[in-house]
């Protein structure tokens, strides 16, 4: 082999010196230094260390001393030391902690090497075992948790108080008193635990309490993982809040879902399941026809969500005589359970599919101010669980390029669009808690499809009994409330009711806190204050009279709306933006005619309450009105950190990240002569 | 300087004396290629075979020996103790258009290509093949063996006989193991109703629903044509009763939903009972997604569901035309019990690319379906011309074979995907295989299998879709263990440990 190598070695120089004869000449040699490995450990552990300590002298300079580590012939280890001059030099190579890799001989080799590359290998046998420590650590967050050795080979755990969803990772203790520790963590894409990783294991128990956590040291398995049957047939992790299973559901048949804890207080969708018998909460009954479903186990919202399926991977769909299994349907104002988990356009996300409950008839049912707005909604339907393949619009249009069909609706609660948009007719609102039956009959086929709407029943909602100085607010849906009140300046606020209600944010621009006491920060009118009980959010708004949008007067009084990005309450999470349906902020009147808003500066992601502008980027506007009408026209600018150019942006450097800011308009000029004052404070 | 220079050292100083020579562009002679020594027997204690999605290795016989596996961090354990399903075979359809092709070629020509294709020694080993009972969309004409009215009329067509007959016959020569599945694109044509209404006479070869009135004389239809098959000499092992049952449109078709099918098989299963007939029947025959036809989602679990039908029906038959292999998931948890085929695919001008198609169908149909219980892989025409013919007016007539004739010359052959895709797996997995267990290293991309022989050997079959090489160190025993580095987007599969050895 040395022959060999000498010849190659050779060879190659040849070659570059007879074919490149510009280039230096290579000096190789074919004998190594002389490599006297003075020790090293026979034996170490998976994740431990290995010491070895060798003397290397040569005729030629050295180059390196490699410590490599062999499990057969894969090397899976190696520590380079560089070797400047004849001597002794020692070190460590870590040995890998893989998982089901039996104990057994590897080899370490030293490999000496001098700057002319000859090699001089020596190779000591080295049994590596899988360490067996007296412990692992749990690590959730903040918190340690000690792990035992269960008596099973390798595996370990700990029993204690968890969240549902304790998801941490584990670590070894130090394994062999060189500070050899190893961790073990998630990996997505090999889907399970994995050595040298704190990614948090996706551990997760039917509900939170008293249960174990185990790891085993060798498999690197671990549990629980919530294993979760549909009629024993295991349910597929998606995410973590989610777990799905494709099946045949057959109409009037009951099936069980087994494995979450708290399933007794699970919404499973009236349109598709019911609870035949409250005493055993996991049986349900299948209502619609027949066919191929999706059910979904959300943790999140602890609901079941049905959709029909063509295939195992496919959306089912309508053929255009009405035939097929599901319409869809996606917008604002509706969402299951709640409107919040499914308010929006994004099909994929929040679609809803109808359940068909006999052939060519599909009904949705939605709860007014659970899961669907009492006052105001916008929705359409589709025949795909997808865009721009099929969707019902509310008249035929030759001009329309994508698949459509026509829906109309005897209802006189609900009017239809030309696009096929649906809302509430004029002067219509929904009884709050009132459950109301959408369905859609496509017996005609999709261009002669026909919506009634029918009031089935009632649910009473969730009691909550708030007060603004003893004036009741009004519960508008699941979550909202509101009042209308006379205010003034100064005037002390009481907010009683709703023992759980503790609010996450008061606008300090309209309510000064201190203590218990809440004072009215604007001058005395008539505003609204809204308070949502989900997010724990209490608001104000300026109002007129008769309840509308309050509105700037020509000589600057009233209210005047803001709206942009680069500002948001509470937080750079909630930037105005430009659509007032959204996000508009009413300007508090601070005084007469001029107007204010006092917040931090913070960054656009990751911002926290109290961050009202955006350090790097604003650009807003004012409007006389709630929404596009009337405007700023070139208003004055003071400060020198604003500019106005159509929007007011900023003029130069990024805010100071955590510093106050005060936003004053002064309309005391007549509101179109605005000045506009923006400063540190 | 005197010394011998051996094979490898010669390459190295021919690469060697090539990178001065490039290195300053200065011209220099090219290093005599290496005279072909002509294909030496290959040997080894593992045979492995390659076919990688660039075509520098393509179905490459390679002999490895044993080494020790023991620590390694890629080390994959059979565990034999686990087993699953029995395999029936891998194979492509013998269609009249194959046959056609075939016979076109010189005596000697055909016998190397089917030896090449079916002998298990020397040839890739195809051991199941699927024919059409009657005509196809890849017959030379639309037929049944019963086109006069009255099923006494029965009789397997001269254009079969003569055409289609003598290529059958030498395949089982070659490999009498080979095992034979047939499927009917239609039924008689006056057996056929319209699909709104099969009591109402239907003349056309496509589409059309069969009448109940004949589901005796259909299912006397099977029986006289297993019988009469396997008086030649061809045994059927399995048929199924249509062939894409949900697909009106095909130049000869037969709308069967799911109720019909459960209604004719309690016909059919007795008629094969009283005949002593032990073909198995399998349903479906059609794609993942149920060809997107209201109602008829699940389809063979509605059969099952019916235990005076699902009594007669082995289990069923896939394409992958539409929808994912998933769906057998769905299939499989249902019914455990029943048998799951995959029964066709295709290339062609909508689909072909030699890079991405004999990875990715390798992935899903092979590894897909015997991963999900798959009893056996068929694929369709084994063999078209440069122009997907012969093929029917109303079917497909841009398919491509396993592999293509030059129409020219009946001579020139171009293997395509489908050719290499069969070979990895037939040569290593004989008929009557059993899937076993594995255990160890797993990594993205890496997906594998092993089977038990019934011969004793063992075989592993395994695709790394990833862009790099990757190592499977596979172990069934201290002595019968060896490593191999997967090259960049390849199938490898291996068998070892014939039954001398044990």
């Amino acid at each position: 082999m040395k022959t060999l190598k000498y010849i190659a070695l050779s060879l190659f120089a040849a070659a570059c010196t007879t074919a490149c004869q510009d280039d230096p000449e290579l000096l190789t040699t074919d004998i190594g230094p002389e490599l006297t490995a003075v020790s090293s450990d026979a034996s170490a552990l998976f994740g431990g260390k290995v010491g070895f300590e060798a003397t290397m002298t040569d005729r030629y300079a050295l180059s390196t001393l490699k410590a490599q580590v062999f499990f057969d012939d894969e090397m899976v280890a190696e520590e380079v030391i560089r070797t400047k001059e004849n001597g002794t030099y020692s070190g460590t190579v870590t040995i890998p902690f893989y998982k089901n890799v039996p104990d057994g001989e590897a080899t370490l080799r030293l490999v000496g090497q001098n700057v002319r590359f000859g090699l001089t290998t020596v190779e000591r046998l080295l049994n590596v075992s899988r360490p067996k420590p007296d412990h692992l650590t749990f690590v959730l967050d903040e918190q340690e948790y000690r792990m035992e050795p269960t008596g099973n080979d390798y595996e370990y755990a700990v029993t204690a108080d968890f969240p549902q969803k304790p998801q941490g990772y584990i670590s070894t203790p130090d394994l062999d008193g060189l500070g050899s520790v190893v961790t073990f963590g998630y990996d997505a894409e090999q889907g399970g635990i994995v050595s040298d990783s704190t990614e948090p294991i996706p551990f997760a128990n039917s509900n939170a309490g008293e249960f174990t956590i185990t790891f085993n040291l060798k498999t690197f398995e671990g549990s629980p993982f919530i294993k979760l049957l549909f009629n024993d047939a295991e349910m597929t992790m998606v995410d973590n809040d989610n777990y799905s299973i494709v099946t045949t559901l057959t109409q009037n048949q009951t099936y069980t879902l087994t494995g979450v804890g708290d399933f007794a207080d699970w919404d499973v969708d009236r349109d598709y399941f019911e609870r035949a018998d409250e005493s055993n909460p996991e049986t349900l009954t299948f209502l619609p026809m027949t066919g191929m479903y999706k059910v979904t186990a959300n943790f999140k919202y602890s609901f079941l969500r049905i959709e029909a399926m063509q295939s195992a991977t496919e959306y089912a769909s309508l053929a255009a005589d009405g035939s097929g299994n599901a319409i869809w349907t996606v917008g604002a104002g509706i969402g299951k359970p709640v409107i919040k988990n499914g308010d929006g356009w994004d099909m994929g996300s929040t679609g809803l599919c109808l359940a068909r409950v006999a052939d060519k008839k599909f009904q949705i049912s939605l709860v007014a101010g659970v899961s669907i707005n009492a006052s105001s909604f916008d929705f359409k339907f589709f025949w795909p669980k997808d865009w721009d393949k099929g969707e019902f619009l509310g008249k035929t249009d030759a001009a329309f390029a994508n698949p459509y069909g026509v829906l109309t609706t005897t209802s006189d609660l609900i009017e239809i669009s030309d696009s096929g948009n649906l809302g509430l007719a004029e002067g219509k609102t929904l009884d709050l808690g009132g459950i109301y039956c959408f369905t859609i009959d496509v017996s005609g086929g999709t261009m002669a499809a026909v919506l009634t709407v029918e009031k089935v029943g009632e649910q009473p909602l969730p009691p909550a009994d708030i007060a603004v100085n003893g004036t009741a607010m009004t519960q508008i849906d699941a979550d909202n409330y509101q009042v209308d009140l006379d205010l003034t300046q100064g005037q002390t606020l009481t907010f009683s009711g709703a023992d759980a209600f503790t609010p996450a944010w008061i606008d300090d621009n309209y309510f000064s806190v201190s203590g218990t006491t809440v004072s009215f920060i604007p001058v005395a009118g008539h505003y609204r204050i809204l308070a949502n009980l989900a997010d724990r959010f209490i608001r104000c708004y300026r109002i007129t009279a008769d309840g509308g949008y309050a509105t700037t007067e020509a000589d600057g009084s009233g209210g005047i709306w803001l709206m942009g990005w680069g500002v948001g309450a509470p937080s750079m999470d909630y930037q105005f933006g430009f659509d007032p349906f959204t996000n508009i902020y009413c300007m508090p009147e601070v005084e007469p005619m001029k107007y204010r808003l006092t917040g931090k500066a913070g960054p656009e992601k990751g911002s926290s309450i109290g961050d009202y502008f955006r350090t790097d980027y604003i650009s807003m506007k004012y409007f006389f009105q709630h929404g596009w009408g009337g405007e700023m026209s070139n208003p004055t600018i003071q400060g020198g950190l604003l500019k106005v150019d159509g929007n007011l942006g900023l003029a130069g450097d990024p805010l100071e990240q955590g510093a106050v800011y005060e936003l004053t308009i002064d309309l005391s000029a007549g509101r179109d002569n605005g000045v506009v004052s923006f400063v540190k404070k | 300087m005197k010394f011998t220079i051996n094979t490898n050292l010669r390459l190295l100083t021919g690469s060697l004396l090539l990178a001065g020579a490039v290195c300053c562009s200065s011209g220099s002679d090219e290093p005599n290629p290496d005279p072909n020594p002509g294909p030496a027997p290959v040997t080894g204690d593992v045979l492995a075979y390659v076919t990688s999605a660039n075509g520098n290795r393509l179905f490459a016989e390679e002999g490895l020996s044993y080494s020790k596996v023991s620590m390694s961090p890629y080390r994959v354990a059979l565990e034999p103790a686990t087993t699953y399903q029995t395999i029936d075979g891998f194979g492509p359809a013998i269609t009249g258009a194959t046959c056609y092709n075939l016979l076109k070629m010189s005596q000697a020509d055909r016998t190397a290509i089917l030896k090449k294709c079916f002998d298990p020694e020397t040839g890739a080993g195809f051991s199941f093949i699927r024919v059409h009972i009657g005509g196809s969309d890849f017959s030379m004409d639309e037929y049944t063996c019963c086109d006069q009215e009255d099923i006494e009329f029965f009789a397997i067509p001269a254009v079969e006989k003569e055409g289609i007959f003598p290529v059958l016959k030498e395949i089982l020569e070659i490999n009498p193991a080979v095992k034979i599945m047939g499927s009917p694109w239609s039924c008689p044509k006056w057996m056929k109703g319209t699909v709104a209404n099969p009591s109402i006479p239907y003349d056309s070869w496509t589409s059309g629903r069969l009448n109940p009135a004949y589901y005796d004389d259909y299912a006397e239809y099977f029986v006289q044509w297993v019988s009469e098959m396997e008086e030649n000499g061809f045994p059927i092992h399995a048929i199924t009763m249509q062939n894409e049952p949900l697909n009106h449109g095909n130049s000869m078709s037969l709308y069967m939903p799911w109720q019909d099918q459960l209604a004719f098989v309690k016909k059919l299963g007795p008629a094969f009972q009283k005949a002593g007939i032990k073909t198995k029947i399998l349903c479906y025959d059609h794609n993942y997604d149920y060809d997107n036809t209201a109602g008829q989602q699940s389809y063979p679990l509605n059969i099952y569901a019916d235990d005076d039908a699902s009594q007669w029906v082995d289990g069923s038959a896939w394409h992958n035309y539409g929808g994912s292999v998933t769906e057998l998931d769905n299939i499989l948890s249902a019914a455990p019990d029943k048998s799951i085929y995959f029964t066709e695919a295709s290339i062609g001008t909508w689909n072909y690319n030699f890079e991405s198609c004999v990875i990715d169908d390798f992935e899903s149909i092979f590894l897909g379906t015997l991963s999900r219980m798959g009893k056996g892989v068929l694929l369709w025409n084994l063999m078209l011309d440069d122009k997907g013919a012969p093929n029917r007016p109303g079917g497909c007539t841009t398919c491509y074979g396993a592999i293509e004739i030059s129409s020219s010359d009946y001579k020139t052959l171009k293997y395509n995907s489908h050719y290499y895709d069969l070979a990895q797996c037939a040569k290593v997995i004989q008929p009557g295989a059993v899937r076993i267990g594995t255990s160890g290293y797993t990594a993205p991309g890496l997906t594998y299998l092993a089977f038990a022989n019934p011969d004793g050997s063992k075989a592993f079959v395994a695709l790394n879709k990833n862009a790099s090489e990757q190592t499977v160190a596979v172990y069934e025993s201290a002595d019968r263990s060896f490593k191999y580095t997967i090259p960049a987007k390849s199938i490898a599969s291996f068998r070892w440990g014939a039954a001398a050895e044990n």
